[in-house]
């Protein structure tokens, strides 16, 4: 721990944040990146206020209010065949599909962080055998696996979060070895590594930041899609336990009354794919950011 | 030579992990709550098989559901069938066998898939050139505008707006059933919706960049026409990739998907399996779980080999070639791994 | 040059893909691809005498139909009684008498405990086998020996009805008494087909309609396969035989010109589709492609254009919550139960399910003959309480949890009124469904709270069938006992030291001096009712026994359960009826 070899990587670092200004920058002339990033800002911020934005409980009955239409006073989204507040379910539905899609995200970033880094650095024996198990993981059917993990942990928030995890790990873990490999014959890795950077420091300070960039396309992808795997769970009866909502049995009970009372799906898929939408739009600016070179 | 030898190991770990997912599965089941048996009884809303059967009743049950044998015994007993094709009866069909419900599903779903990926491929190429020689013009913006839709619609939303629209609606075609070609039309375009904007947008981005590969570049500059270029240059070399994409795909959608299957009533594959998991059906699940997973693998061989056909630096990467090193240097990617990674987005649209 | 290539290459790319779509598609095996043939025919006559004609097409469950053996329950009810196998009778068109079916008439002794079946002359099976009695012998049993159906997973012991009362049937079932010829079923000789019952049963003849009493085709099943079932080896007796069978998405029938009625027989083709929503159902309806569809009935209040069509059948299902062993002792306690059941307002449970009506006792009384509000739970939260406080538990009631397999309505609506009532907290558990198989008789758990179940039950809307058969003497009995009795009975049952006789007098006997005495009392009153021969004396005892397993509350009715249908206007003959086959389509046809 000698200052010499603090100096040469502190000011190493400033190429890196000059870096990231320019991406931010790139990003930011994105207009719809940025809207999209505004929509899912203010969608995480609802979902985290839920309880206190919605105006009732999700599961609190109003009886002789059932199938109020949008627009009715106390109810803008209207009420359901229970005369719950469409609204405040559509509010907790979202808090429910984020939670679950942002964390299962998160733990499988992690997963794959380690299996990632561990096949594409240490490789050899090491990268054959993790490589061997994410085959199997690939041809097996992942919800399959989520069908039984729900089963076998019940209808929990902690299960589908799981069930997620365990389908998406995979592929980001072999998209952070391909780019640990990528970034091995890198020339400033190799400069890093000239310069007495060794083992561990050599990833976390040169490879990690390095790989950010595909890290965190997949993971503004990879959020939409735990959101859809979420609610297709729920259709088929997998999902959290009710009454909790969720997007998918809010569809699916709302797809039942479509000749009826359209607002029951309405209002749960037009929220939904603009979230959708929005996630997509920040990756792409993400990726526009990260991937594309100045022409 | 080396293309043997290649051959035979990957169809060699193709075997091994189709080992591995069958214990897996197998495990998965000895684990998952419940019996086919007494969810059956749920469902009939029965009460007497618990109190009234009598010993040779229960004698019977036992042996048909392999619990007169230790569990590793019914898993061999399974695996041996599964090498001599005849995995037996499904629990809840008794009438089939669980290679009759492949050989009458995997067709209908396999149909389904191809339509699909061909309609996808039809209409998603052109519009991702499109959007990538017009780029940053209304047809940019506006193509990927809607790509970007598509790819958020889940096929059961996008199938669902499709019978509102073409069957209660306007009356066009049947919702519902599978008695002639005019009930694939609309499951085939909501099993295409999303692949279409995977692929319009990975089109666009292929064909931009290779608009700005060097060659391009230095052909522009000596003044090559621009149709020749696209032709000659940009568009070959920004097709290959697709196939890596469209082997998965089209494995993942052949399957079967459980959605669309259900809203259209299509007799396909996917609502098998998944009621087969729901139900604890043994011989089904197995089956097709093996047979998904087999057919996945298949098809990401031969994507591999058809790649490997089409660039030689994909031939390098996969040590077809004595060049190997060499290749791998000049390239630094690897484009077999990069392919895997595509796959992993293509999949997690179909549950 | 490249250029050209390319465009030939793209070209054979497209092509190549196109025809491998219509390839593939020609390979896919459309459910329906002999039927062009038969739509041509179809508006002709009316069935009257003119022959089969023409093809419908109904949908009544967004279930499979995973099997057509009648012996054990399954969605086979749902199709085989309706045209593919006929029993000895039908029911008429108001579900509440029998009429001649396989059996051209029938005569009773005196004493009204033999039936004398006389079958019907020149009846054959779809292959030209004649239809005997003893065919309907081995049909019978078969039902009732207790691996008959090939060992499933619910054969005979749950599909038989005890209620029919036939004499040494249900120990036969039980194998209590493997001697066959104990049991009243003989046929002595092609024609005639003898049953005896254990005493008089006014509802014998109509509970003989029910699905399990069909008969089969004995040289098809006897080898014990199932391979019976597959279309080019269905043998029927009834008006239809199989042409098509995909169980996940259709089943498609044509008339049987063996059929003794065949010239009565009103349509060519039926086809039951399989496994739609309720809003694809509407849609194909409003749009021609199906003709009978079971519709959701809220969408049908809205629309105006579908209410000419619409037809409620009253329910033959019953929905219920069952107490669950373990969990807080005060479930012992019947005050308890009883305040959980007076407390449901059932009115509001059954606005959710538009086509149902309030579940007030466990026979569904607005279809079972002979019902009397006398038995009906009133909706009394001040009585509830007041049951509460005598219990002592005022201030400190017990959570109270909800099981169920799958999310719906009446659930949450159930629950909101006990909170209201009890002001405690009510958990809903909706499990997957092995979860649900496996914990369901389980003891619960949680000692701090009171578990039910919740569940369905259906049957043919006679009296004797829902107190004999459908929450019978057995299960009031098992369901009345504690935890630890429980599980010794269990124990008991899976003791493999006895067997046979000897093991069902065990059983029996741990059953008896186990149970709750109000449920023996109700197993007494239950059966001895079965023997009074005078009609009113009968229904009395009945009704007092159904009175006291109400009271009992161990199980509590929430709903009756119906639906509703819409029919389009071309089809006549439709008669939908309070049994699972809804309807026999021989009777169908489409006006001219």
């Amino acid at each position: 721990m000698t200052s010499a070899e603090v100096t040469p990587s502190a000011s190493d670092a400033g190429k890196p944040r000059s870096e990231m200004s320019r991406r931010i920058g790139r990003f930011r002339r994105n207009r719809l990146a940025v809207v999209g990033l505004i929509i899912v800002a203010i969608a995480c911020l609802s979902a985290l206020f839920a309880p206190v934005i919605a105006p009732y409980h999700y599961a609190t009955l109003h009886q002789g209010q059932e199938f109020l239409p949008t627009g009715s006073p106390g109810h803008i989204m209207g009420t359901d065949i229970l005369g719950r507040d469409v609204f405040s379910r559509v509010l907790y539905s979202l808090r429910t599909a984020l939670f679950i899609a942002i964390v299962a995200e998160l733990l499988s970033l992690v997963i794959s962080f380690v299996v990632g880094l561990v096949a594409g650095y240490k490789g050899g024996k090491i990268d054959q055998w993790l490589m061997a198990g994410t085959d199997v993981m690939f041809a097996f059917p992942g919800y399959l696996f989520a069908v039984l993990l729900v089963a076998v942990l019940g209808r929990s928030t902690w299960a589908v979060i799981l069930a997620l995890t365990i389908a998406s790990w995979v592929g980001l873990s072999r998209l952070l070895r391909a780019q640990i490999l990528r970034l091995k014959s890198m020339e400033f890795v190799e400069a890093g590594r000239a310069m007495g950077a060794t083992g561990w420091t050599l990833v976390m300070r040169y490879m990690v930041p390095g790989a950010m960039g595909p890290v965190l396309v997949s993971t503004s992808f990879g959020i939409p899609a735990n959101m859809l795997a979420e609610s297709g769970l729920a259709i088929l009866g997998l999902g959290v336990a009710p009454p909790m909502p969720s997007v998918g049995t809010m569809i699916n009970e709302g797809y039942r009354f479509v000749q009826s009372f359209p607002h029951l799906i309405g209002w749960p898929v037009v929220v939904f794919v603009l979230i959708m939408l929005a996630f997509t739009w920040v990756g792409d600016g993400v990726r526009d950011a990260f991937d594309v070179d100045e022409s | 030579m080396k293309v043997v030898t290649f051959v035979v190991r990957r169809v060699l770990r193709v075997i091994l992990c189709l080992w591995v997912v069958s214990l897996l599965t197998w495990t998965l089941l000895q684990f998952a709550p419940g019996d086919f048996a007494s969810i059956q009884a749920v469902g009939g809303g029965t009460v007497g098989l618990a109190q009234e059967a009598s010993a040779e009743q229960r004698a019977g049950l036992q042996a048909r559901y392999g619990d007169d044998i230790p569990v590793w015994q019914q898993y061999t007993q399974f695996m041996a069938g599964v090498l001599t094709g005849d995995m037996g009866p499904t629990y809840r069909y008794p009438h089939l066998t669980v290679e009759q419900i492949i050989a009458r599903a995997f067709p209908v779903s396999a149909g389904l898939a191809i339509g699909a990926v061909v309609l996808s491929v039809v209409i998603a190429v052109p519009l991702g050139i499109l959007a990538a020689v017009r780029r940053r013009t209304i047809w940019d913006t506006g193509t990927m505008f809607v790509a970007t839709l598509g790819h958020g619609l889940p096929n059961y939303l996008a199938g669902l707006v499709l019978v509102l629209i073409f069957s209660a609606g306007l009356g066009w075609l049947p919702p519902f059933g599978w008695r002639g070609p005019e009930n694939a039309i609309l499951p085939i375009v909501a099993l295409a919706v999303s692949p279409i904007a995977i692929l319009a947008r990975y089109v666009r981005n292929s064909v931009l960049e290779n608009l700005r590969e060097e060659y391009v570049v230095a052909a522009k500059a000596k003044g090559g026409k621009f149709r020749t270029i696209m032709g000659r240059h940009v568009l070959r070399n920004s097709m290959m990739p697709l196939v890596t994409v469209l082997g998965p795909m089209f494995a993942g959608l052949a399957t079967g998907t459980i959605f669309v299957e259900s809203i259209f009533g299509v007799p396909g594959l996917g609502r098998y399996f998944t009621e087969a998991a729901v139900q604890r059906d043994m011989p089904l699940l197995m089956g097709s779980t093996l047979f998904f997973a087999a057919l996945l693998m298949v098809m990401n061989l031969a994507v591999d080999l058809i790649y490997a056909a089409l660039d030689p630096r994909v031939r390098a990467s996969l040590n077809l070639t004595r060049t190997a090193e060499e290749a791998l240097k000049k390239d630094g990617a690897q484009p077999a791994a990069s392919t895997s990674t595509e796959r992993t987005s293509q999949s997690g649209g179909t549950l | 040059m490249d250029h050209s290539d390319l465009r030939v290459n793209r070209r054979l790319f497209l092509g190549g893909g196109v025809s491998a779509v219509a390839l593939a598609l020609a390979g896919c095996g459309f459910d329906g691809s002999s039927s062009s043939a038969d739509s041509a025919a179809g508006g002709e006559g009316n069935g009257n005498g003119g022959g089969p004609s023409g093809e419908v097409r109904m949908h009544f469950t967004g279930a499979t139909i995973d099997s057509l053996d009648p012996h054990y329950v399954n969605n086979a009810m749902i199709v085989v009684p309706s045209g593919l196998l006929e029993g000895l009778v039908f029911s008429n068109d108001d579900g509440t008498d029998a009429i001649p079916a396989a059996a051209e008439s029938w005569d009773v002794s005196e004493d009204a405990t033999t039936y004398t079946f006389h079958m019907r002359q020149g009846a054959t099976w779809s292959n030209g086998d004649p239809v005997t009695a003893h065919d309907a012998e081995w049909s019978f049993r078969r039902l009732l020996t207790p691996t008959g159906a090939s060992t499933h997973y619910a054969a005979g012991a749950s599909s038989y009805l005890n209620g029919l009362g036939i004499k040494g049937a249900g120990d036969h079932l039980a194998g209590a008494n493997d001697d066959w010829d104990s049991v009243g079923i003989a046929a002595t000789d092609d024609d005639t087909l003898v049953i005896e019952l254990e005493s008089p049963n006014p509802d014998f003849l109509l509970l003989m309609s029910h699905y399990s009493m069909v008969l089969v085709h004995p040289p098809s099943l006897e080898d014990g396969g199932q391979d019976w079932m597959q279309p080019e080896n269905f043998v029927g007796n009834g008006a239809y035989v199989l042409e098509s069978w995909e169980p996940t998405t259709s089943l498609r029938m044509r008339a049987n010109d063996q059929y003794w009625d065949y010239e009565n027989v009103g349509l060519e083709t039926v086809e039951l589709v399989l496994g739609m929503d309720g809003t694809a159902s509407l849609a194909s309806f409003t749009s021609g492609d199906i003709d009978v569809a079971v519709a959701n009935a809220a969408t049908v209040e809205q629309r105006e254009d579908l209410q000419d069509k619409a037809m409620q059948v009253p329910g033959y299902t019953m929905r219920y919550i069952q107490r669950m062993w373990g969990g807080h002792e005060a479930s012992g306690d019947q005050r308890v139960r009883r305040a959980l059941s007076l407390a449901l307002d059932r009115e509001a449970i059954a606005a959710v399910g538009p086509a149902d009506e309030p579940g007030v006792s466990l026979i569904p009384g607005n279809v079972v003959p002979g019902w009397d509000e006398s038995i009906a739970v009133p909706h009394d939260v001040d009585a509830a309480r007041a049951l509460i406080d005598e219990a002592g538990l005022t201030g400190n009631m017990p959570k109270l949890r909800l099981q169920f397999n799958f999310d719906d309505p009446w659930l949450s609506i159930l629950a909101d009124q006990w909170r209201e009532a009890f002001d405690t907290e009510v958990i809903i558990d909706v499990l997957e469904a092995g979860v649900h198989s496996e914990t369901r008789w389980a003891p619960h758990e949680d000692e701090d709270t009171i578990s039910y179940y919740g569940g369905t039950f259906s049957g043919l809307p006679t009296m004797v069938n829902w107190v004999n058969n459908i929450f019978p003497p057995d299960y009031v009995m098992q369901f009345s006992m504690s935890t630890e009795d429980w599980q010794a009975y269990q124990e008991l049952e899976a003791d493999e030291s006895i067997s046979g006789a000897e093991k069902a007098t065990v059983l029996r006997e741990k059953l008896r001096s186990a149970a709750d005495p109000d449920a023996v009392r109700f197993a007494d009153l239950a059966t001895e009712a079965m023997t009074i021969l005078d009609d009113e004396e009968r229904l009395q005892a009945y009704l007092e026994a159904a009175a006291i397993r109400e009271e009992m509350a161990y199980t509590i009715p929430i709903a009756w359960v119906g639906r509703t249908l819409v029919v389009g206007d071309h089809i006549s003959g439709f008669v939908p009826r309070p049994s699972p086959e809804i309807t026999y389509y021989k009777y169908m046809s489409i006006d001219g």
